[in-house]
């Protein structure tokens, strides 16, 4: 009874398992999943991928002016329109991470339900895809960074800005698991697909997108740094443009939180995803 | 056959539903559920998660190139043990071994998106089914003409007729290529003529050397034609495994009957007889202890009563293949006469020599002719079993009744 079986089915499956193999064969599928959710979403639009520029553009022309303008919120001494800029993009990775895989489960369960494929494509795809629309946006804070570095209103980018990478990589990683930790919930408890607006609006106000840490007086600063999210964002920025500051306390046990939350989505999303098709 | 030829195995597998809503809906209904169950008033709750068990210890093994049916009534569990192996849901309780890849064609149009053309949608599609980029390129020809859509091809999906769709859909399942095919015969689609096309493409994959194929069908004919082992499931369990013609009959609840004689006393005739002139009431083999003839003659001996008047009534004896469709027909005319109230009976000598070997079931027949020698049927029965056995002669051609059908003329 010595035969290599490809395939073993069980009834129970491991808590804590990524088929890495396995997704490595799927890649072409990644691929193309992340294919059509691009031309899903730009399918009859003359514009096309230029909405994205436009949206972010216009969203960090409002901040500057409700919060910079109007409300006179301090930004380090950055312009306010690059300030409210480089913060939308980093949080617009996080957000549509998390955005993207709260339904992950329930709103692909016509394919699951037809056929296999390792289940975590979807969110690795859902990544990608986010990946590649930020990408954008941040070669288009790249040309606003250099407008206004070309009139004396901000610093010369040195090599701090590498660090943007593993920190978009992190961010995203922390998005992705509470999508999913939210999808496998929602399952069985509906509650959550009401709750998920909500979270983010809330999520988005406790994080420093739109104001920095530094004006905040110290007590309150400890607070917002509770949120994982804090001291991503505000690393960002620093790598980015120079300005605020960086906490490493709050840095590392973000770090900490976002790997223990990754654990526990995949543990999660693992056992859900074995046989959520009977429930839903 | 040494164990390497195994493929699938199945091992002791059992899969159990929970009935009723799953711990309810909302968080709401959950946490009240919980206080319920400290109470300890869980008799409620267990109406409520009643464990239905759609399989129950289901073990078979497949080999390398078996062309394999799976054969049930609705609810018998065919489409879980499906699920089960082609990994979309997870066993309550055994195994399966899987040595291969496995495709399934499930359901078609998995994954399309209405947004996207033709071609992108047989790109994602086929992505999905797992069939690598270059594979799609190479066939994609093949599968843009099997599906008859050319003209539409770059043409969002969401505009297609949903004849078009389905024959896209069913064309790109078709292309699959893997060691263990898991195929659903609802997949035939469309018009006559392309469902046609459909079988014969099954067909085709089918006897591709060294594919194994799990082929689920309710209709026997495909069956006998494709396959040559059938599974039969009932209520869950395997009831059957083996020779295709045996577990057809054991599907449609024939147990092999050797009976000689039958009593209609309590028979239920059909819904569309109207007449009741006459009831046949007894039907026999004379002078035999079972239903296997070996010589071309079948001597029935018939009894009945009259309730009306009946004068110069036939009897037709018809013989059915599995698919409840009658193949031949033997005629005895003016059998039956009498006053209401009147029995009688008669024999019958049926001419068997046409007829190939094999297990048939017939049906009895009492007809009047009326004025324009049409016939009016007064009485029909489930007739008995017949089972034809003859000798086969040397140096004549072996019968093979699936393709060439039960006559011999």
């Amino acid at each position: 009874m010595s035969k290599n079986w490809t395939t073993v089915i069980e009834p129970k499956v491991p808590l804590f398992k990524v088929p890495i193999k396995e997704i490595i064969k799927y890649r072409e599928l990644v691929w193309t999943l992340v294919k059509r959710n691009y031309e899903v979403q730009y399918k009859q639009t003359i514009l096309g991928p230029l909405w994205l520029i436009f949206s972010l553009i216009i969203n960090s022309g409002i901040f500057s002016f409700v919060f910079g303008y109007v409300g006179q919120f301090s930004s380090d001494g950055t312009p306010y329109f690059l300030f409210y800029m480089t913060g939308s993009v980093v949080w617009d990775f996080f957000i549509s991470c998390f955005g993207s895989n709260t339904g992950v489960l329930l709103e692909n369960s016509y394919l699951f339900g037809k056929v296999y494929f390792p289940r975590l494509i979807m969110p690795i795809a859902n990544i990608l895809f986010n990946a590649i629309r930020v990408g954008i946006k941040f070669l288009v804070t790249l040309c606003a960074w250099l407008f206004f570095y070309l009139a004396g209103d901000a610093q010369m980018i040195d090599l701090k800005i590498l660090w943007v990478l593993p920190i978009a990589l992190v961010m995203s990683l922390m998005g992705t698991a509470m999508g999913l930790i939210v999808s496998c919930i929602t399952i069985k408890y509906r509650d959550f697909s009401h709750m998920v607006g909500l979270l983010t609006t809330v999520m988005m106000y406790v994080s420093p997108v739109v104001y920095s840490t530094s004006q905040l007086p110290k007590y309150v600063q400890g607070l917002v740094y509770i949120n994982p999210i804090s001291s991503y964002v505000e690393a960002f920025r620093l790598c980015m443009l120079g300005s605020g500051e960086i906490n490493m306390l709050a840095l590392i046990y973000s770090t900490i939180f976002t790997l223990a939350l990754t654990i526990v989505a995949v543990v999660m999303f693992n056992q859900t995803e074995k046989d959520f098709i009977d429930i839903i | 056959m040494t164990n390497n030829d195994v493929v699938l195995k199945i091992e002791n597998v059992g899969k159990d539903y929970i009935l009723g809503t799953v711990t309810g809906e909302t968080l709401k209904d959950a946490l009240r559920q919980r206080r319920k169950n400290k109470k300890g008033a869980d008799d409620e709750l267990q109406v409520h998660n009643k464990v239905f068990t759609a399989l129950d210890d289901v073990s078979l093994e497949i080999r390398r190139g078996e062309c394999v049916g799976l054969i049930g009534s609705n609810g018998a569990g065919k489409s879980t043990l499906l699920k089960l192996i082609s990994r979309i849901t997870s066993p309550s309780r055994g195994r399966i071994y899987i040595d291969g890849k496995v495709s399934s064609m499930l359901e078609v149009g998995t994954g399309f998106h209405p947004e996207l053309t033709g071609r992108e949608n047989i790109y994602l599609n086929g992505s999905i089914l797992g069939m690598r980029r270059q594979e799609i390129d190479a066939k994609l020809d093949s599968i843009i003409e099997f599906s008859e859509c050319q003209e539409f091809i770059d043409t969002p999906v969401k505009r297609y007729s949903s004849g078009m769709y389905v024959k896209l859909a069913f064309s790109v399942a078709a292309h699959l290529d893997s060691d263990i095919m898991i195929m659903d015969e609802v997949l035939a689609v469309g018009d006559i003529k392309f469902q046609h096309k459909c079988l014969d493409k099954m067909r085709e994959i089918a006897k591709t050397e060294g594919r194994t194929i799990l082929y689920v069908s309710h209709n026997m004919e495909t069956v006998h034609n494709l396959c040559d082992r059938c599974i039969v499931l009932q209520h869950g369990k395997l009831a059957f495994d083996g020779s295709v013609e045996e577990a057809v009959k054991k599907y449609n609840g024939v147990d092999v009957k050797t009976e000689t004689t039958s009593d209609y006393a309590g028979y239920m005739r059909p819904g569309w007889l109207q007449r009741d002139d006459v009831r046949l009431t007894w039907a026999e083999y004379p002078d035999k202890d079972n239903n296997v003839f070996t010589d071309d003659k079948m001597r029935i001996l018939i009894k009945y009563k009259n309730i009306k008047e009946v004068q110069k009534a036939g009897i037709r004896v018809e013989f059915m293949s599995d698919t409840d469709h009658p193949f031949a027909t033997q005629v005895f005319d003016n059998v039956v006469n009498g006053m209401p109230g009147d029995e009688g009976e008669f024999e019958v000598v049926v001419d068997l020599s046409k007829i190939q070997p094999g297990t048939y079931q017939t049906f009895y027949t009492v007809y009047v002719l009326n004025p324009y020698d049409d016939g009016v049927d007064l009485d029909c029965v489930r007739g008995l079993d017949v089972t034809i056995e003859r000798e086969h002669i040397q140096g004549e051609l072996k019968w093979r009744a699936n393709s060439w059908g039960s006559i011999k003329l």
